[in-house]
């Protein structure tokens, strides 16, 4: 069960721990997220269970992830921008909460660095594309039971992905 | 314990204790691990899970820490406060808050509702008439992962986990905050667990670590458990009541 000698591979292991320990690394890597713990059993065991089908959705959540941070935030207008050039660490991710991949209500740099703008600065508005933060001055707009936002001429529709707050992009409502 | 008490006593010997031991990676490919799952620890599990069963009312704090891992492998934990609400079988809250993030599942025997007080948005949904069904959809329709909703499935009837097991072993008693327990160590899947349960005729669960071994950083979630077996309950506390300012929005159907 618990064996005392060390396989080569344990080995390698081992030693791409340190050299990730040892070696600098750009911030805006640093920040982004690519595991989170289970928070349960079954529900981490269900993803398990079905083999490749389960590592597909961590895998994917993982992807997801990646093209959150990538996309819309990290390397889209404010990190590359003016306001954080790669010195921040932020952990955006508070466990593998859902099946959806998770975001914050806020975001806290874990580390080091300088605070998040909570903003992000949408470049394509396509219908149907998301992101986890408004833009700046965006007025809500109650239609149909549900709210809607309006941000300059761009509307969105705030919904929950499990229980992760994101906006997507639809047309006008009314 | 008898299979691997030279090694637990090992790590113990070496100031490696509980959890942080079974954060070690593992030195074998996965298929050479222990296939047997000790008649002790089946039966402490399933005592646990059938006195659990018999609790009309609960509720539990969880205190728990959770890894993330960065893209370059740095395990970063956070902290995070989970409060469990149950009467059987039609009221269930769950309350997660941390300074990042707050979220409230509330279910009321009709209604299913997720909650963003600081945000200010709700979305409730039309639930099935018990929280058993509505467990199951909570995750399988809406993509909802409870954070130790185990707590809740253990006591169904048809629990799946016995045949989920593939190695369990009583690791050795344990104070768990100041409470005697009796400590056990699971695997299935590709998760590690352990779990620590109170001696005696109140057989809770204290603590509860789960380790994740798909990422070679190897996250783990802790969370140490205080219960109230004989809460009193009113129909508040199972009512939701959005905020003055909050906004209903859509929960979003999951699709794998």
């Amino acid at each position: 069960m618990l064996k005392t000698s060390m396989p080569t591979r344990h080995a390698a292991v081992l030693f791409l721990g340190v050299a990730a320990l040892s070696t600098p690394v750009a911030a805006e890597a640093r920040g982004a997220v690519r595991a989170s713990a289970p928070t349960s059993i079954s529900g981490a065991s269900a993803r398990a269970t079905t083999g490749s089908v389960d590592r597909g959705v961590v895998n994917s959540g993982n992807v997801s992830r990646r093209a959150v941070n990538t996309g819309n935030v990290n390397t889209g207008n404010i990190n590359r921008g003016d306001i954080n050039v790669g010195n921040d660490v932020n952990i955006n991710v508070d466990g593998n909460y859902d099946r959806w991949h998770d975001w914050d209500d806020h975001y806290y740099p874990v580390a080091r660095g300088v605070a998040f703008g909570t903003a992000a600065a949408v470049s394509a508005a396509a219908v149907g594309s998301m992101i986890y933060a408004l833009p700046p001055a965006c007025a809500p707009q109650p239609y149909g039971g549900y709210t809607y936002y309006s941000c300059n001429g761009v509307w969105y529709q705030p919904r929950y992905q499990g229980t992760t707050v994101s906006y997507v992009v639809v047309n006008k409502p009314y | 314990m008898r299979p691997v008490s030279l090694a637990v006593i090992a790590a113990l010997g070496s100031g490696l204790v509980g959890e942080v031991a079974a954060q070690n990676r593992p030195d074998s490919p996965r298929a050479e691990v222990a296939t047997s799952v000790e008649p002790e620890a089946l039966q402490a599990l399933q005592r646990m899970s059938a006195y659990l069963g018999t609790l009309p009312n609960f509720t539990v704090a969880i205190d728990a820490d959770i890894d993330v891992v960065t893209e370059d492998g740095e395990r970063v934990r956070l902290d995070e406060q989970v409060i469990y609400k149950v009467r059987r079988p039609t009221g269930m809250v769950v309350q997660t808050t941390s300074p990042r993030r707050e979220r409230h599942v509330i279910y009321d025997g009709k209604q299913l509702t997720v909650y963003a007080p600081r945000r200010g948005y709700y979305a409730t949904v039309d639930a099935p008439p018990t929280i058993r069904e509505t467990l199951g959809a909570i995750a399988d329709q809406y993509g909802i992962n409870l954070p130790l909703v185990d707590l809740l499935r253990w006591s169904e009837p048809d629990s799946y986990r016995p045949s989920m097991l593939k190695a369990g072993y009583h690791v050795g008693p344990a104070i768990v905050d100041g409470v005697e327990t009796d400590q056990y160590a699971f695997r299935e899947g590709d998760l590690d667990w352990q779990i620590w349960i109170q001696k005696g005729d109140k057989p809770t669960p204290r603590k509860v670590v789960i380790v994740d071994n798909i990422d070679e950083a190897r996250p783990a979630y802790a969370g140490r458990l205080t219960w109230n077996v004989a809460p009193q309950f009113t129909a508040q506390d199972f009512a939701f009541k959005p905020g003055k300012d909050a906004k209903a929005i859509v929960l979003v159907t999951y699709e794998p």
